[in-house]
């Protein structure tokens, strides 16, 4: 088997607004969610119980907002950071808004 | 008011339960609007937002031109004393525009069962609304109320304004016609009366329970609210039946969401994709009170499961029957493999459960058993009922019986098997065939769960029970009168609420609040002669 390469990007996001009151596990669900109503394709981990690979900076307190936050998200096929942007952006609830995305 | 609210949201434990502005919540503008409408559920957050009946009807009214539904659940206590500490008596908010639940013209609960009862009243009062119908005048909002529990109203008919008896689809739209232009509550009430399924216990009138004749086209949200946090029933519903084509006495969903209605598969399918579309759930869920009889299941479900793996989506397929069939489906569909695997036996032996309607034989059982463990599952729970009409001793030791086979054929496959044996008191209710029936009473609960207990003391078995107490509370207001309105509100001041949850349930305040308003709470569980008046007698199921 060939080794696919890693289509790693990272995004910088807000957590703001009434979001702010979301724990971090609860913020992780949502981008997921995103990130599936959105469509992209992301890679998975083995295994009977698939996870998104997804890595999230450390988390922040609850109640406090924050204008960049950082995570970095595995496709298993070539994405433009920029439609990775704007696609979740499109299914994203207000209060988290993806600023910028780069490859790594 | 705002300002005070954000300043109380990091002071309590899970804010996101009072935040809205969830994925797909509705903000309408409230002056754009003539008629606003509060939907609740008398309990937290995470189990209000796990029941569809108040998603379906939000999304319903919201599609009005005219009107405006927000939501407002139960607070938990410790939001509940910041609410009541603040010096502007800060109010219990909606949702989704923090309005104060007094400003709306309605204000409606989904009232699954009876233990949420004193989370009503907690709520109106931390809305600064009176509890008692009587005490409420034109500058309230009008109280109604449905779901389950209403088949049997009266123990809350003082705190409620009016009834939906069944399905409210349609019934909540005429409401929403009807009772716009009438000036006052009294006329308001009158002419609501009007509407099939409605019942106003101020002018004690007989009712027809509604339902929607065409439930395949009912609407459904293809775009229901995403909680922020993990609710009860965190997963994208599809309902695929109403009804159930069994005929289980002890069952009363199989009467409330009398007759049976299939939806079209084709519906099904397209319903499936776009909820995952529009919530991203990692779960998707196909419903009805026992799937195996759905005429479409297997194609359907497997069409479903085909099309949500390439997205990691798992389906699930509650209220499978006890069979090798159910237990196939079930395993064949799941692209995760199940930890663990649940059937409902009800009884210790066929005999009992043939008695009650649930024609199963024991061989049916053991073979659901053993199709599970074929498939590698380790764990089954087997969920029982005791304190069946003609139960004897002989059929609780049937169940520990019951259970070790299902453990000895387990340990055919592979040695680390669990079995856990969950127990629940049956307790009759109103419009089944057993609703004059005796319930058994605390002591003797706490009898027979000890037998099944003393049997199966071996490893790899675990027994589980309901509280006996709160299935003798379930018991004495499931068919209870309007008598008992009159504990609800001495429990209630005696500090109970959230009563379906074991770390706030408290059986000593509801003892001493029966003997504060003189009234035995055994002789609820009475069976009932043939002559009796039933206080539900009033709601026509057919």
């Amino acid at each position: 088997m060939i080794e696919d390469k890693k289509i790693v990007i990272k995004i910088t996001y807000t957590k703001g607004g009434e979001v702010r009151f979301i724990s971090h596990l609860d913020l992780m669900r949502v981008i997921s969610r995103a990130i599936r109503r959105a469509n992209l394709p992301i890679a998975y981990s083995q295994g009977f119980n698939p996870r998104m690979k997804m890595s999230f900076g450390q988390a922040l307190k609850v109640g406090q907002s924050s204008g960049s936050e950082e995570a970095k998200l595995t496709f298993e096929e070539e994405i433009s950071p920029q439609e990775v942007v704007d696609r979740l952006n499109l299914v994203l609830p207000n209060g988290v808004d993806v600023l910028t995305a780069s490859r790594i | 008011m705002h300002g005070i609210f954000e300043e109380i949201l990091p002071l309590v434990r899970k804010p996101s339960r009072y935040i809205g502005n969830e994925l797909n919540s509705i903000h309408k503008n409230w002056d754009d609007v003539s008629l606003h409408i509060a939907l609740a559920y008398p309990d937290l957050y995470e189990v209000g937002m796990s029941n569809l009946g108040i998603q379906i009807l939000y999304d319903i009214l919201n599609k009005q031109k005219d009107v405006l539904a927000e939501r407002v659940f139960c607070p938990a206590p410790d939001m509940a004393e910041k609410l009541k500490e603040q010096v502007s008596n800060l109010s219990l908010l909606s949702l989704e525009s923090w309005t104060p639940i007094s400003k709306f013209d309605m204000l409606g609960f989904s009232i699954g069962h009876e233990l949420t009862y004193t989370n009503i009243l907690e709520m109106l009062k931390l809305s600064n609304i009176p509890i008692y119908s009587k005490d409420r005048d034109d500058s309230h909002p009008i109280i109604f109320a449905g779901g389950p529990a209403c088949f049997n109203p009266e123990p809350i008919a003082e705190f409620v304004d009016f009834f939906v008896i069944g399905e409210a689809e349609e019934a909540i739209v005429e409401i929403g016609v009807r009772v716009q232009g009438i000036g006052d509550r009294v006329g308001k009430l009158k002419e609501l009366a009007k509407i099939e399924g409605v019942y106003v216990p101020a002018m004690k009138n007989r009712v027809k329970k509604r339902h929607v004749a065409d439930f395949s086209n009912a609407h459904v949200p293809i775009k229901p609210i995403v909680p922020f946090i993990q609710t009860i029933q965190d997963r994208a519903v599809v309902e695929v039946m109403r009804g159930c084509k069994r005929a289980c006495k002890f069952c009363n969903a199989r009467v409330l969401y009398s007759p049976v209605r299939e939806r079209d598969p084709k519906r099904v399918i397209s319903l499936a994709d776009e909820l995952i579309k529009n919530t991203g759930q990692e779960k998707l869920a196909l419903t009805s009170l026992s799937s195996s009889d759905y005429s479409a299941i297997e194609s359907v479900s497997k069409e479903i499961a085909q099309k949500i793996a390439k997205q990691k989506v798992s389906l699930n397929l509650p209220s499978l029957r006890t069979d090798s069939f159910g237990v196939r489906l079930a395993k064949e569909v799941s692209r995760v493999r199940p930890s663990s695997l649940t059937l409902a036996p009800e009884t210790g032996n066929e005999k009992l459960r043939f008695s009650i309607g649930k024609r199963i034989t024991d061989q049916e059982v053991l073979e659901g058993v053993k199709a599970a463990f074929e498939g590698g599952i380790s764990a089954v729970k087997l969920y029982f009922m005791i304190g069946l009409p003609g139960e004897t001793d002989d059929d609780i030791l049937s169940i520990a019986e019951l259970v070790k086979k299902a453990h000895q054929i387990g340990r055919s496959f592979t040695k680390r098997v669990r079995i856990t044996a969950a127990l629940s008191t049956y307790v009759p209710k109103p419009h089944t065939a057993f609703e004059r029936e005796a319930q058994i009473g605390i002591s003797e609960t706490l009898r027979r769960q000890k037998i099944i207990k003393d049997n199966t003391r071996q490893k790899g078995i675990e027994v589980r029970w309901h509280q006996a107490e709160t299935s003798f509370l379930e018991g004495v207001f499931t068919r209870g009168d309007r008598e008992l309105s009159r504990v609800i509100v001495a429990a209630w001041k005696l500090g109970a609420k959230l009563d379906a949850w074991s770390e706030y349930f408290k059986f000593d305040i509801w003892q001493k609040a029966f003997a504060e308003c003189k009234i035995d709470p055994n002789s609820y569980l009475r069976k009932r002669s043939p002559e009796e008046e039933l206080p539900w007698n009033f709601i026509s199921i057919n």
